[in-house]
């Protein structure tokens, strides 16, 4: 994807990034509305599209800040396409049908195609993540989510009754149990396959 | 992997390995291609667990949350007022026994304990030493105007240079919780419930008032009951248990 030029819609991945109100304002007046319609159109109804709209922005939000999104096409075109491809795969699951996955057709340009799969594996993969992390021990769960979020170390050594050194040895520990899991994971071995 | 590669691993993240010990651990990753795949996915997955927790996200969400909520209200009330209500003379007797009933529930309900009751409405001070930053008297201001929008930047400021200061993360902590911002409110009530500061049991209150105000009643209870007798928000404390 390298080699793409930056299309001039960056603006709005970068309005995500700067948490600018005013232009994610915009995002919503602009590009909502054919979102709203195409779901009401398939069984939906306004609080899902909803729903789906702000999953999806966080989605693309998580992407940009951990893995620098560049947007090389359109957002209207880009970001209705993930809507809509994660809108069917919802109704699929509520169906209970065997989900397989939608094959990429309708895109109109091989960089959309490009730009859309990119973040689908991207949101497969944190979810996969997320699964995993709810699988670690209360403890685990515990010190990652403090000691990413606005704790100290020595903070939580305090409030969890360990020693300092405990929880420094403890947080990596439990950050190789996740990379154990992940690594064992048949989905992890697909998508770096792809 | 084994444990010794994982807090290796760990320790070349936060930079703390020496000079020397960089340099072997970079040829490594070059040579040895196991090593260098499991590193990839451990820092992979630190990387995700660092954002997803972070209170940058939390704000984020928070700040979507009610753009959100904005958008799609709006598009309701819209419609609500293209539906204008016409009046016969008749109606107007109706609506005023409405009104009157209102009234009666209104003073009905006058004498018991509401969560407003106990939202913090005290004027802040922050600025008492003369070498007070501008951020603190700006800070200060918007607070006590209630303009919380402007106040959480300047309290935010404010931090950098006293990151743990429990005084201010409790401003931002309300501030955060009057705009609704729940996610970043919590997160900052939590981080003064887990420390010994003087806003220990102050940040468990207005958490619970919080809750309540959410209808988290249970949420609300358990707190409460976490503020001892020798703290001073014991009584009101005590006052909402009974009331809930």
């Amino acid at each position: 994807m390298g080699q793409n030029t930056v299309h001039e819609d960056q603006k709005y991945i970068d309005a995500l990034l700067q948490n600018d109100g005013k232009r994610i304002q915009e995002i919503y007046s602009k590009f909502a509305p054919k979102v709203i319609g195409f779901v009401k159109q398939n069984s939906g109804d306004e609080d899902a599209a909803k729903d789906l709209i702000q999953e999806v922005i966080m989605i693309i939000y998580d992407q940009a800040k951990t893995k620098n999104l560049k947007l090389s096409c359109p957002f209207d075109a880009y970001f209705f396409m993930i809507c809509k491809r994660k809108w069917y795969s919802k109704l699929k699951k509520n169906a209970k049908e065997q989900v397989t996955n939608e094959p990429y057709s309708g895109f109109d340009s091989e960089t959309l195609h490009e730009q859309v799969q990119e973040t689908e594996q991207f949101d497969t993969k944190m979810q996969l993540y997320k699964e995993l992390f709810q699988k670690l021990g209360d403890t685990c769960k515990e010190i990652l989510q403090l000691s990413f979020g606005s704790f100290s170390m020595e903070e939580i050594a305090n409030q969890l009754d360990i020693s300092y050194a405990y929880a420094r040895k403890k947080k990596s520990l439990c950050i190789g149990q996740l990379t154990k899991w992940v690594q064992a994971s048949p989905l992890y071995k697909q998508l770096k396959e792809i | 992997m084994d444990e010794a590669t994982t807090i290796l691993f760990e320790d070349y993240l936060e930079g703390i390995l020496s000079e020397e010990d960089r340099f072997a651990f970079e040829k490594r990753l070059e040579e040895d291609a196991e090593f260098a795949s499991n590193f990839h996915t451990y820092k992979d997955i630190r990387d995700h667990l660092s954002h997803e927790f972070s209170e940058e996200r939390n704000e984020f969400k928070d700040q979507l949350n009610t753009i959100s909520d904005g958008y799609f209200e709006k598009g309701t009330s819209e419609e609500k007022e293209t539906k204008v209500i016409r009046f016969r003379p008749w109606q107007y007797g109706i609506a005023a026994s409405i009104a009157l009933l209102i009234g009666f529930f209104i003073f009905q309900n006058a004498g018991s304990l509401e969560h407003g009751d106990f939202t913090f409405s005290e004027q802040i001070t922050l600025t008492e030493r003369s070498d007070s930053s501008e951020a603190l008297k700006q800070a200060e201001d918007a607070f006590n105007e209630g303009n919380y929008e402007v106040a959480i930047p300047f309290l935010s400021a404010a931090l950098e240079n006293n990151p743990d200061n429990p005084e201010l993360l409790f401003y931002k902590a309300l501030a955060h919780d009057a705009l609704e911002e729940y996610t970043a409110a919590d997160s900052l009530y939590e981080r003064l419930r887990a420390g010994n500061s003087l806003f220990k049991h102050k940040a468990a209150f207005y958490k619970a008032i919080s809750l309540w105000k959410r209808d988290n009643i249970e949420g609300a209870q358990s707190l409460l009951n976490t503020i001892p007798e020798n703290a001073p928000e014991y009584k009101d404390a005590q006052k909402i248990l009974k009331k809930l």
